[in-house]
C-alpha cells in the first residue's frame, strides 16, 4: 500500500532524508528505529505532508497514487494517519468537536454518510472504553492542558476512531510510563489487522515487546542501513546503534 | 451644513430643550470650539487617522422612515423589545414595557436634564464634545426594581443616507435603579451611497446593586464612520458586563470610560474586532478605579485581514484610596497577512499600594503546527483556519451574557468571520 522510493527531503538548508526506500503491505507492522537525529520524525512528517519539510527527490506511491502530489487533508481522507510525537494543543476547540468533524470529513470523502451526534457519541464511547480514556477528556479542548500520557492516549483514540488504512505512529511511546505504554500498545494491537498497515517510529525496543513488528528497519543519518525481523530490535536493544553504523560504513 | 474643520456656528436649538438643556448644549459647543477634532499629533490619536472623515461637509441627517430599510437583526423580533433610532431620530417607543422618555416627547420623568452628562461628562473629549454641541434629542431608559420579567431591550441605531453625506448625534441615557437589572443590545448599521458619520453617546448610571448586561454590535456599512462614546458610572456592588463586536464601518472608534465609583463594583469589558479591507478601528477603554475592592476585566481580541488596521488602548487607573482593586487587561490579536496592522497598548496607572493588577498583549499569526495537525485529521486548509479563528474568538463569543440572544449573536459572529479571508 505504501511504496517509498529513494526519498530525499530537507528542512530549510538541512538535508535530513538521503534516499529512503521502504515498502509496506497490508497486514504488516514495520518498525523504524534509529538514534536521535537520524530522520525518523522527518520521515513521518514528510509522508503526512507537513509543508515545513521539502521533498527534494524520490517517489512515494500510496495505493497506487502519487502521495507527494496530495495535500495533507487529502492524504488523511485517503486513509493515512499520523500519530504525532508532540500532539498539538488547540485551545478553544473541544476534543469531541474535533473528532466528530475529523471522522465525518473522512467518511464523506469516502462516500459514507456522516454520523449524527447520537451515532457519533455511541461510537466514540466504545472507542474510549477501549483506550481507557475518561469521558471528561472529550469535553476539554484538544490536548490543551493534557498530561503527556493523556496526549498520547488521545492520539490512539483518534487512531481507533478514524480507523485509517495506514498509520504512522511517530514515537508514540516517548514519555510514557509503563502502564500508559501498555494502554497505548493495546490500542495499536486492537487497530492492527490484515486490512491495514502500521509504521511504528520508535527509539526504544520496549514498545515492540507489546507490538511485535513484522519488519524492523534501522535509520541512520537519513538512510535505512539495515532491515530485518523483530529479532533485530532485540539486538539493537542489547548492543545499541554504533555497531550498525560501523558495520554499514556509516559514520 | 457642518464642516468639522471649522467652528460650529449657531445650530438651531430644538424647542423641546429647556433652559438647563440649553446650557448643557452651549457648554458642549464652547468645549468643541476649544477642542475641535484631534489631529495626528495629538497623543492617542497618532496611529488613528481620521482625516478622511474631517474632509467631508455633512448635512444634519433628516428623519427618514423608509419602509424597506435594511434590518440586520430581524431575528431579535419576538425575543427582544425594540426601539429604532433612525438618523438620530427616536422612533415609536411605546409598548416595550420599559419606562422610556425622550426630550422630544416631553420627558415625563423630568430627569433628563439632571442625568445628562452625569456619567462622566468631564472625561469626554472631541467626539463627545461634538455630540454635546449638536444633539437634538435624548432618550432615557429607566429601570426600577420590580419583579416583572422583561425581554432584553434592543436599540437599533440605523443611518439611512442618499447622495449627500449626513451626520447624526444620538444621545442615550440609561439609569438603573438600586437592585434593578437591564439587558441591552445596541447595534450600529446603515445604508447610504455616500459617507455618513454616526456619532453616538451613551451614558449609563448604575445605582447600588444594579446590574447591566450590554452587547454592542457594530456592523455598519463600508460608507460609515462610527463613533461610539460610552460613559458608565457604577454604584456600590453594581455589575456591568459589556461585549462589543466591531466588524463594520470604514473608520470606527469606541471610547469607553467606566467609573467604578463605589466599593465592590465590577465591570467586564470584552471586545472583538474583525478587520477586513481598509477598515480602520480604534478602541480606547479607560477604567477608573475610584473606590476600594472593585474589579475590572478588559479583554480585547482582534483578527485583522485585508489591509485593515486596529489600534487598541486599554487604561486602568487605580486612584488613591482604591485599595484591594483587582484589574486585569488582556489583549490578543491575530494578523492574517502582511498588510494588516494591529497596535495594542495596555496601560496601568496605580496610586494605591494594596492592589492586584496585570496586563498582557500578544500579536501573532495562525499557528502552523495547529493548522497542520487539523489537516492531518482531514480538515481542509480553509476549514482548519476557520476552526482556529473561531476558537480564538470563542472566549469572546461565548461570553455574550444575554441568554436569549447569545446563540444568535454567536452564530452571527462566526458568519462574519467567514469573510475575513476574502
Amino acid at each position: 500500500m505504501l511504496n517509498v522510493k529513494n526519498l530525499h527531503a530537507s528542512i530549510g538548508e538541512n538535508k535530513i532524508l538521503k534516499g529512503i526506500s521502504l515498502k509496506v503491505n497490508k497486514g504488516e507492522v514495520h518498525a523504524i528505529m534509529g538514534p536521535n537525529g537520524s530522520g525518523k520524525s522527518t520521515f513521518s512528517q514528510v509522508i503526512a505532508g507537513n509543508p515545513a519539510y521539502q521533498v527534494n527527490s524520490g517517489d512515494v506511491l500510496y495505493e497506487g497514487e502519487n502521495l507527494l502530489d496530495m495535500q495533507p487533508h487529502l492524504r488523511a481522507r485517503a486513509g493515512l494517519f499520523m500519530g504525532f510525537q508532540y500532539p498539538v494543543e488547540i485551545p478553544g476547540v473541544t476534543n469531541i468537536y474535533f473528532l466528530k468533524n475529523s471522522l465525518n470529513a473522512i467518511r464523506v470523502a469516502n462516500g459514507l454518510q456522516p454520523l449524527d451526534a447520537y451515532e457519533f457519541n455511541d461510537y466514540l464511547g466504545q472507542k474510549m472504553d477501549e483506550v481507557g480514556i475518561s469521558r471528561e477528556l472529550t469535553r476539554r479542548a484538544v490536548n490543551s492542558g493534557f498530561s503527556g500520557g493523556e496526549k498520547k492516549r488521545n492520539e490512539i483514540l483518534q487512531l481507533l476512531v478514524l480507523n485509517p488504512k495506514l498509520a504512522i505512529l511517530d514515537e508514540t511511546d516517548s514519555g510514557l510510563d509503563i502502564d500508559a505504554l501498555k494502554t497505548v500498545a493495546s490500542g495499536v494491537e486492537k487497530f492492527r489487522s490484515q486490512n491495514n498497515g502500521v509504521i511504528l517510529v520508535t527509539h526504544y525496543q520496549r514498545l515492540l515487546d507489546f507490538i511485535p513488528p513484522d519488519f524492523v528497519h534501522v535509520l541512520i543519518d537519513g538512510e535505512i542501513v539495515l532491515s530485518g525481523d523483530s529479532k533485530l530490535a532485540l539486538e539493537l536493544e542489547a548492543r545499541g546503534y554504533n555497531w550498525v553504523k560501523e558495520e554499514n560504513g556509516s559514520d | 451644513m457642518i464642516n468639522l474643520n471649522k467652528e460650529i456656528s449657531s445650530v438651531p436649538l430644538p424647542s423641546s430643550f429647556n433652559a438647563q438643556m440649553k446650557r448643557y448644549r452651549e457648554k458642549g459647543l464652547k468645549r468643541y470650539s476649544e477642542s475641535g477634532l484631534p489631529g495626528k499629533k495629538v497623543e492617542h490619536w497618532m496611529k488613528f487617522d481620521i482625516n478622511p472623515l474631517k474632509e467631508i461637509i455633512y448635512k444634519e441627517a433628516l428623519e427618514s422612515i423608509d419602509k424597506n430599510r435594511p434590518d440586520l437583526h430581524r431575528e431579535f423580533t419576538g425575543i427582544c423589545e425594540r426601539i429604532d433610532i433612525i438618523n438620530g431620530f427616536i422612533q415609536d417607543h411605546k409598548g416595550t414595557g420599559y419606562r422610556i422618555s425622550t426630550l422630544s416627547s416631553g420627558d415625563d420623568t423630568g430627569r433628563i436634564p439632571e442625568l445628562i452628562g452625569s456619567a462622566g461628562d468631564e472625561k469626554g473629549n472631541y467626539f463627545y464634545n461634538l455630540n454635546s454641541s449638536l444633539f437634538s434629542d435624548t432618550i432615557l431608559i429607566r429601570v426600577e426594581k420590580d419583579n416583572k420579567k422583561r425581554n432584553p431591550l434592543y436599540i437599533s441605531q440605523l443611518m439611512l443616507g442618499k447622495s449627500e453625506p449626513i451626520i447624526s448625534n444620538s444621545r442615550i441615557i440609561v439609569e438603573i435603579e438600586e437592585g434593578a437589572k437591564l439587558e441591552l443590545i445596541q447595534s450600529f448599521s446603515g445604508k447610504s451611497s455616500s459617507p455618513y458619520l454616526n456619532n453616538s453617546v451613551t451614558e449609563i448610571i448604575l445605582h447600588k446593586n444594579a446590574r447591566m448586561d450590554h452587547v454592542v454590535l457594530q456592523e455598519d456599512s463600508e460608507e460609515a464612520f462610527v463613533f461610539n462614546n460610552l460613559f458608565v458610572t457604577q454604584g456600590e456592588s453594581s455589575e456591568y458586563n459589556l461585549q462589543t463586536l466591531n466588524a463594520g464601518a470604514s473608520i470606527s472608534r469606541n471610547e469607553y470610560h467606566i467609573n467604578l465609583s463605589r466599593k465592590n463594583s465590577s465591570c467586564h469589558v470584552t471586545g472583538l474586532f474583525l478587520g477586513k479591507k481598509n477598515q480602520l478601528h480604534n478602541s480606547d477603554v479607560t477604567i477608573h478605579h475610584n473606590a476600594p475592592a472593585c474589579t475590572s476585566r478588559t479583554t480585547t481580541k482582534a483578527i485583522a485581514g485585508g489591509a485593515s488596521q486596529g489600534v487598541f488602548r486599554g487604561f486602568a487607573i487605580v486612584n488613591p484610596g482604591a485599595q484591594k482593586s483587582d484589574a486585569i487587561q488582556q489583549f490578543k490579536s491575530i494578523l492574517l497577512n502582511d498588510t494588516c496592522q494591529i497596535n495594542m497598548e495596555p496601560h496601568l496607572e496605580i496610586w494605591a499600594d494594596d492592589v492586584k493588577c496585570s496586563h498582557g498583549a500578544t500579536v501573532g499569526q495562525l499557528d502552523q503546527n495547529q493548522l497542520f495537525y487539523l489537516q492531518q485529521r482531514g480538515f481542509t486548509p480553509e476549514d482548519a483556519r476557520k476552526v482556529l479563528l473561531e476558537a480564538f474568538a470563542a472566549d469572546v463569543a461565548e461570553l455574550i451574557s444575554i441568554e436569549k440572544v447569545n446563540e444568535i449573536i454567536k452564530a452571527g459572529i462566526y458568519t462574519l468571520m467567514d469573510d475575513l479571508y476574502e
